[in-house]
């Protein structure tokens, strides 16, 4: 049996009027939900790095949202992060997240020479390019092999930046360091002098005490109390360094450095000092100048049975002939070779040279220098972040997953939305019923 | 660490031989009045082989005139700017004598338009207080005023400097003469004249 319109009441249009106007009700809610929520301020409000600067604005002055979600795109400038902190310790819930941080951090070391020079370690992804900069132009880039970079800078630039995947991560100011004098203690003999003559063309001053009697020694300045207030560094190049071996245990302990040969190591009163014991002595080879490695033709007492936490800096074949180890607060090299001084007169001709650094290099290495701050009258900039991810996480703490659902709550776009959706469905409604003849 | 060796130089043009017991008498003076480790014996190395870088001490002397080929010259100047110690010592004493004139030719050509002239000594360099102290400057010898030579004393040694430590030394004092005897002789001295030798070479060694 056939039912008439009127005890239906549903004709096909009548139900899309009704399905229109359910709808428009619904946006409603949806507004006013948003609208309280706003006004409650539980619903989160959120921005992308692009918003950020306008956000924080709007956070601070305009509303006072209880939770705020960011979505970094690229690192936050470190006002920016500032602010984000300083809107979490005034009771804002900041979160935030990223699918592109890469996480890097910068390190720089000066190299305590008197030519200055610096060490610069960058830690980041493996696979990723590492681009540093000075103040002026690119100085060099690489790729992390593994965890990160080292770049090893001879120049003194006032300040460094270091770019990761075009993910600029900080800059570093330059201290200065404030540079002792060497001792260099031993007999009268060719090492000691070559020893001193490389340190000095290097520019260290250099206080020499080289024994040529018994009652009779060769002094060049005058030999201070072997601490750290006097000298940043100690060569001890044979057994007549060990008058002052209580003083050099002492300066090491306190901080201070010391380059010492097989005979030193060997010796009673320095074996705490050692970095491990006493090889076979390899004998000496002619030394050829045109050898790519002058070191191979020295003569070697190579360094065995290491201590556990000694580090092996340089090895010749599989026989370790530097290394070095923490002794309290100082740093102590031990060196194989013997008469180094070959490898400087009887080298090709960048031999000198080559001499030069490398016993400079060593002394760095142990070297107590103590960083001053720039002076007070300096244009240098102020110290920035060198570890930019690190200062984020440690200021708001790790990333959060994305807010999906307070989407619907994002800013002025879905606001327009609903609006115009809301117009959208009135008028279709409102235009159906004409249509048809309906009020 | 390695001993010291006393090494004499060949060169092609003259005698250098001509002071043969000098090496043993210094070698002998060292020993007696210093710890340093020196090796018994000397050593005759060519100045044009590359032995010499192995030697950082050489004493060079003769009576004859001086021409140095290409090749010694050229190791003089690489073994000076290293850093070795290079005595010439004119055993005529003699500044009209062919060997003086000729050397002086030598040391100008390889060193002035690179590493520097020859200058005087002052009296107070660390050389005359290296061990012994002189306070005078280089102590004279025998042989300046024995009639034979130019007869007058030769007031200052004359050096070429490297980074302000002497690389070559040139003397017109004849050291070679002065020291040509036998060791044990000194033991009939009332001053051992070889102890400013015992200064070049623990100056060479320390400086």
């Amino acid at each position: 049996m056939r039912l008439p319109a009127s005890v239906t009441g549903w004709t096909w249009r009548a139900s899309i009027e009704r399905a229109l106007r359910a709808a428009a009700f619904l946006m409603l809610v949806v507004a006013l939900w948003r609208a309280i929520m706003e006004t409650s301020g539980t619903a989160p409000e959120l921005a992308d790095s692009l918003a950020l600067e306008r956000a924080l604005v709007r956070w601070s002055t305009v509303v006072s949202p209880d939770q705020v979600y960011t979505r970094l795109d690229s690192m936050p400038q470190p006002a920016q992060r500032d602010w984000l902190a300083a809107l979490s310790a005034a009771g804002t819930r900041v979160s935030w997240g990223s699918g592109t941080l890469l996480p890097t951090a910068l390190a720089v070391d000066l190299t305590a020479d008197p030519q200055g020079g610096e060490h610069v370690r960058v830690a980041a992804p493996a696979h990723s390019t590492v681009v540093l900069s000075d103040e002026i132009s690119v100085i060099d880039t690489a790729v992390v092999q593994s965890a990160g970079v080292l770049f090893d800078l001879g120049a003194l630039p006032r300040a460094v930046s270091v770019t990761v995947n075009e993910q600029k991560s900080g800059v570093s100011v330059r201290d200065s360091l404030r540079l002792h004098r060497i001792a260099v203690l031993g007999r009268a003999g060719w090492e000691g002098k070559f020893v001193v003559a490389a340190l000095e063309e290097r520019g260290w001053k250099v206080d020499a005490l080289l024994r040529v009697a018994p009652s009779n020694d060769v002094r060049q300045g005058s030999i201070e109390p072997i601490d750290t207030a006097h000298y940043a560094a100690v060569v001890a190049l044979d057994t007549s360094a060990a008058r002052y071996g209580g003083q050099i245990v002492r300066y090491v302990r306190e901080g201070g450095g010391l380059v010492m040969t097989p005979d030193v190591a060997r010796h009673a009163s320095f074996a705490m000092l050692a970095s491990g014991g006493q090889g076979e002595l390899r004998e000496e080879r002619e030394l050829s100048p045109a050898s790519a490695d002058p070191r191979q033709a020295l003569a070697l007492v190579p360094i065995v049975n290491a201590h556990g936490e000694t580090v092996v800096l340089e090895k010749r074949d599989a026989l370790t002939t530097v290394a070095a180890r923490r002794v309290d607060l100082g740093r102590v090299l031990q060196i194989g070779y013997r008469d180094v001084w070959r490898w400087r007169m009887e080298g090709g001709p960048t031999a000198v040279e080559a001499h030069r650094a490398w016993w400079a290099n060593l002394v760095s290495a142990v070297a107590y220098a103590r960083a001053e701050p720039p002076t007070s009258d300096s244009t240098t900039t102020v110290i920035t972040n060198g570890a930019p991810y690190a200062t984020l996480v440690d200021r708001l703490g790790p990333q959060s997953p994305p807010v999906h659902f307070a989407a619907l709550v994002d800013d002025t776009s879905v606001r327009w939305w609903i609006l115009g959706g809301l117009g959208v469905v009135l008028f279709a409604e409102w235009a159906s019923r004409r249509l048809r003849g309906a009020r | 660490m390695s001993d010291f060796v006393f090494a004499t130089a060949i060169y092609a043009s003259g005698d250098w031989e001509s002071a043969p017991n000098l090496p043993a008498n210094l070698i002998d003076s060292v020993a007696r009045y210093t710890t340093i480790d020196v090796a018994p014996t000397g050593v005759n190395v060519a100045l044009e082989s590359s032995e010499i870088f192995r030697y950082p001490f050489i004493w060079m002397t003769g009576h004859l005139p001086v021409r140095l080929t290409d090749a010694e010259r050229a190791n003089l100047l690489r073994y000076v700017e290293r850093g070795g110690f290079f005595v010439i010592d004119d055993h005529n004493h003699d500044i009209d004598g062919p060997f003086h004139k000729t050397a002086m030719e030598e040391i100008d050509r390889t060193f002035t338009r690179t590493v520097g002239q020859l200058v005087d000594l002052p009296k107070h360099h660390a050389l005359y207080s290296s061990f012994f102290v002189f306070a005078d400057g280089p102590p004279n010898t025998q042989q300046e005023l024995n009639g034979w030579g130019d007869n007058i004393l030769h007031e200052t040694l004359k050096a070429i400097l490297v980074r302000d430590r002497i690389g070559l030394i040139y003397s017109n004092k004849d050291y070679s003469s002065e020291w040509n005897t036998h060791p044990d002789t000194k033991r009939f001295a009332t001053v051992d004249n070889t102890k400013f030798g015992v200064n070049m070479i623990v100056y060479a060694l320390t400086r």
